[in-house]
């Protein structure tokens, strides 16, 4: 007997186009980064670290839960817990960077919009969530 | 039957008079008082409306019962998506702008990026100790 039954088990196959998305992206900001006259040595760091994470998140996410986790397919509904979890305490975290970010800007007197900006979207995506979660659940 | 946390009425007022009185302090601080007394109002409105609205007391942080604790817990989670994928757009403009001489700083999104990666990853480790 198992000890731990899941009702939610996925068949284990790799989610790849994030991968391919991150990839695609992080390439962009890079080559940016380069046009702008950013040394190369710093570029290629950059690239390697990107590519490293990337891979090792793509590779082990058939083998590891928590690497499954990370590419966005939680195994069963403990993970998807878990990842909800990480997911609602890194936009309580965020909030207070934004904010706190505007308070210290505002102090020191100094355009604080950027912040600002994101504060607004996220407390934006919170009630938004609110309503549709409310409206389906 | 539901297992959410429930406070006195009391200590929900306590909470919502600490809130109160530091945004009284903040607005004397930058003498933005329109605002933060929009903030103060919304506040006490939630905590007014609270006793008869779920939401109102999902918004203040307490959730009455699971079924609302899981749609509070998704709809941050939706929030740190939204907030990942504008994050992205905005560090893709900026350096799009900076290659054609257009100054835009990306230090805030990048802070705000780091921050919230951070403590995703942080959560992932941490409830899955926890749990």
């Amino acid at each position: 007997m198992e000890a731990v039954m899941t009702t939610n088990a996925k068949p284990k196959r790799r989610a790849t186009a994030w991968a391919v998305l991150g990839l695609v992206f992080g390439t962009l900001l890079i080559g940016l980064e380069v046009k702008q006259g950013a040394p190369i040595a710093r570029a290629a760091g950059g690239m390697a670290i990107l590519v490293a994470v990337i891979g090792a998140v793509w590779v082990f996410q058939t083998r590891s839960e928590t690497a499954s986790a990370l590419a966005g397919k939680p195994v069963d509904e403990r993970w998807d817990l878990i990842n909800e979890r990480a997911m609602a305490v890194a936009t309580a975290v965020g909030l207070f960077a934004a904010i706190g970010g505007f308070v210290v800007l505002e102090i020191l007197g100094r355009d604080n919009w950027q912040f600002a900006a994101m504060a607004l979207v996220l407390s934006g995506g919170y009630l938004v969530g609110m309503a549709w979660y409310r409206w389906r659940m | 039957m539901s297992t959410g946390k429930r406070f006195t009425g009391k200590r929900r007022w306590l909470a919502t008079a600490a809130k109160v009185a530091v945004i009284v302090f903040l607005a004397w601080l930058w003498h933005a008082y329109l605002m933060f007394a929009m903030i103060g109002a919304s506040l006490v409105g939630l905590r007014v409306l609270m006793s008869k609205s779920e939401m109102a007391s999902t918004l203040l942080g307490l959730p009455v019962d699971e079924r609302w604790a899981s749609i509070n817990a998704r709809a941050w989670a939706l929030a740190a998506q939204v907030v990942f994928a504008v994050l992205v757009f905005a560090l893709f403009l900026g350096a799009t702008l900076e290659a054609q001489g257009i100054h835009w700083d990306s230090t805030p999104y990048l802070l705000v990026g780091a921050a919230l990666a951070t403590a995703y990853l942080g959560g992932v480790l941490w409830y899955r100790w926890r749990q």
